[in-house]
């Protein structure tokens, strides 16, 4: 009650402190992240000079290009992006829920295990697993080629260069983004809560789908944004685990385009599109799951 | 955990538990898959300038990296120096990127804002769009306009730091006791003071948190520092332009080195507070 009244109050009059307190971060938000997107959108209507300079021109043709040249890309992208998201969310989920129901003092320390690996750079965690997956390697070393101790596998076998190796790169640079969102959504569940259920009869499975879900729900959400969003636009595992053609993604075209060939007004056109995809099925999918939980 | 326990499980129940277990069991295991192959490959001796098979145990790597010197096949002082590189814009622009975000999120918890719709979306946008689209439209802005390097670099670490510090501060600054401030107030603090004594201490767990995370953040970023850093080489740019070349050992070394002291920062806090509840619990029992 007492809340409430002093939330009235401050609402009556003008207060200068809150945007005192914002203002900094907000501006440097606004001019490096928003403005940025602006010129964005005017230089993928432009057309590029010789001089590599471009020139605003009303030019929709480099969005029609982004989508007939590029439509495999993206296709793929949102592909591997979406694979990954499901397994990540099949081997979060399990590993997130022993440590916040059965982790007791360890939970922290658990949790600590999982973020570790992530703390070192992405890049050689990522070689790394090129050279355990290569046909060389400690795993298939042993079953590659007619010399191998199990040679159940042709010589010309190698993981590197296929979709399997890239999705695999995602799931796994991506999973410890799936497993802290949904921890901190169970771990604020009542244990009380599955022994009332238990006392009304439910059986475990019901329990689980009827408390734990629904109150994990907020956490899954969040995780499968974490994974998705940036497991679509990332180039590097397909870049490292592959580099072949047949698994570029759109995040390799973008960098290729803007940096190599300095398309500028082309790479913008297709970030352009790319983003306005992300935040279309951002938008659906909090529609559909109801994201009231998202912004805390 | 206790309570649940008192609960009779059938026998497909504690199969289903102990499956559980080890699927979990696994996936921590997996995590730490190539952090194993990463330490176990600092301490091999390769012939070629790839660290690629097991050719046999040396410490010589570990003392090159560590000492520096001269460029050979398997050490390049420039890694090095990136290393330090990253360090720094790390430590700035996460000092920054804090700062601004927990003035934000007090701001959030404390007042009710007007225009708070706006600001909560340019707040969410950028956790939404994809780093390389982030990447892209910054080249847009700074090529050109400015020589790109150490400051461009810098604005937008900071850039992307904010947001994601804006939403854990707020969640911790939401569960603090905003009235021990009214207090101290009350007892002729004026409003700084209130801040610095009461405030900042109280928060300080959730700032060492954010900070922590938007150094990883900024430290292991590649894919938006690629469009903006001109010439100016930080750690992962270094590592990708190393590795299309060869696989120098220091580079295992030098994860190593990350990896002992991110453990240590993650993991001795945890131990020390188990030790502590331990404790706690001892002397609860011995009071009547």
């Amino acid at each position: 009650m007492t809340k409430d009244k002093a939330k009235v109050k401050t609402k009556r009059k003008f207060q200068f402190a809150p945007f005192a307190l914002m203002t900094p971060g907000m501006l440097w938000l606004l001019l490096f992240f928003f403005v940025p997107l602006v010129i964005l959108f005017i230089k993928s209507l432009s057309v590029r000079q010789p001089d590599y300079t471009t020139v605003f021109d009303w030019n929709w043709s480099n969005y029609t290009k982004a989508f007939s040249d590029f439509g495999d890309q993206f296709k793929r992208s949102f592909i591997y992006s979406g694979i990954a998201t499901v397994v990540c969310l099949l081997m979060a989920f399990p590993l997130a829920y022993v440590i916040a129901f059965r982790g007791g003092r360890w939970k922290n320390f658990y949790m600590g295990l999982v973020m570790v690996p992530f703390f070192t750079s992405f890049l050689i965690r990522t070689f790394s697993w090129k050279t355990i997956i290569g046909s060389q390697g400690p795993i298939f070393i042993h079953f590659v080629g007619p010399n191998a101790t199990f040679p159940v596998l042709d010589k010309n076998f190698t993981l590197i260069g296929t979709s399997t190796a890239v999705i695999g790169g995602l799931i796994y640079n991506f999973l410890p983004f799936m497993v802290l969102p949904i921890y901190v959504a169970l771990e604020k569940i009542d244990s009380k809560l599955m022994s009332a259920a238990r006392d009304l009869y439910a059986n475990t499975f019901t329990a689980f789908r009827k408390i734990i879900l629904p109150l994990a729900a907020p956490g899954v959400f969040a995780g499968c944004l974490l994974v998705f969003i940036p497991a679509s636009g990332d180039f590097i595992n397909a870049e490292i685990l592959s580099g072949s053609k047949d698994t570029t993604m759109i995040g390799t075209v973008i960098e290729g385009q803007f940096l190599t060939a300095q398309q500028y007004p082309l790479a913008s056109a297709i970030s352009f599109v790319f983003m306005l995809i992300i935040l279309v099925l951002f938008v659906a999918y909090s529609t559909v799951f109801d994201a009231e939980d998202l912004a805390g | 955990m206790s309570e649940k326990e008192t609960y009779v499980e059938s026998t497909p129940g504690k199969l289903g538990r102990w499956c559980i277990n080890i699927f979990s069991s696994f996936v921590l295991v997996y995590l730490f898959v190539p952090m194993t192959m990463i330490i176990l490959f600092s301490f091999n001796n390769p012939l070629s300038k790839s660290n690629l098979t097991w050719k046999g145990f040396t410490l010589k790597h570990w003392s090159k990296t560590i000492s520096g010197g001269e460029q050979t096949v398997h050490f390049n002082p420039e890694l090095n120096s990136a290393l330090y590189r990253s360090i720094t814009i790390g430590l700035l622009a996460s000092f920054f990127a804090v700062t601004f975000g927990f003035l934000i999120a007090m701001a959030l918890v404390k007042y009710r804002v007007k225009g708070i719709g706006i600001i909560s979306l340019l707040l969410v946008l950028p956790l939404t769009i994809p780093e390389i689209v982030n990447g892209a439209s910054l080249a847009t802005l700074f090529r050109g306009n400015v020589e790109m390097g150490f400051a461009t670099i810098f604005i937008s670490h900071t850039m992307f730091c904010i947001s994601y510090i804006v939403f854990t501060m707020k969640a911790r600054l939401k569960g603090l006791d905003w009235s021990i401030e009214d207090a101290a107030k009350d007892l002729g603090a004026n409003s700084f003071k209130a801040f610095y004594k009461i405030i900042l201490p109280l928060a300080a767990p959730g700032i060492f948190a954010a900070f922590l995370l938007s150094f990883a953040l900024s430290f292991d970023d590649y894919i938006i520092t690629n469009f903006v850093n001109g010439t100016y080489n930080t750690f992962p740019i270094e590592v990708y332009k190393t590795l299309r070349a060869s696989i120098p050992v220091q580079l295992n070394v030098l994860s190593s080195i990350l990896l002992i002291i991110t453990t240590a920062c993650f993991l001795v806090p945890s131990v020390l507070s188990i030790r502590k509840q331990k404790k706690l619990a001892k002397i609860r029992v011995n009071t009547p």
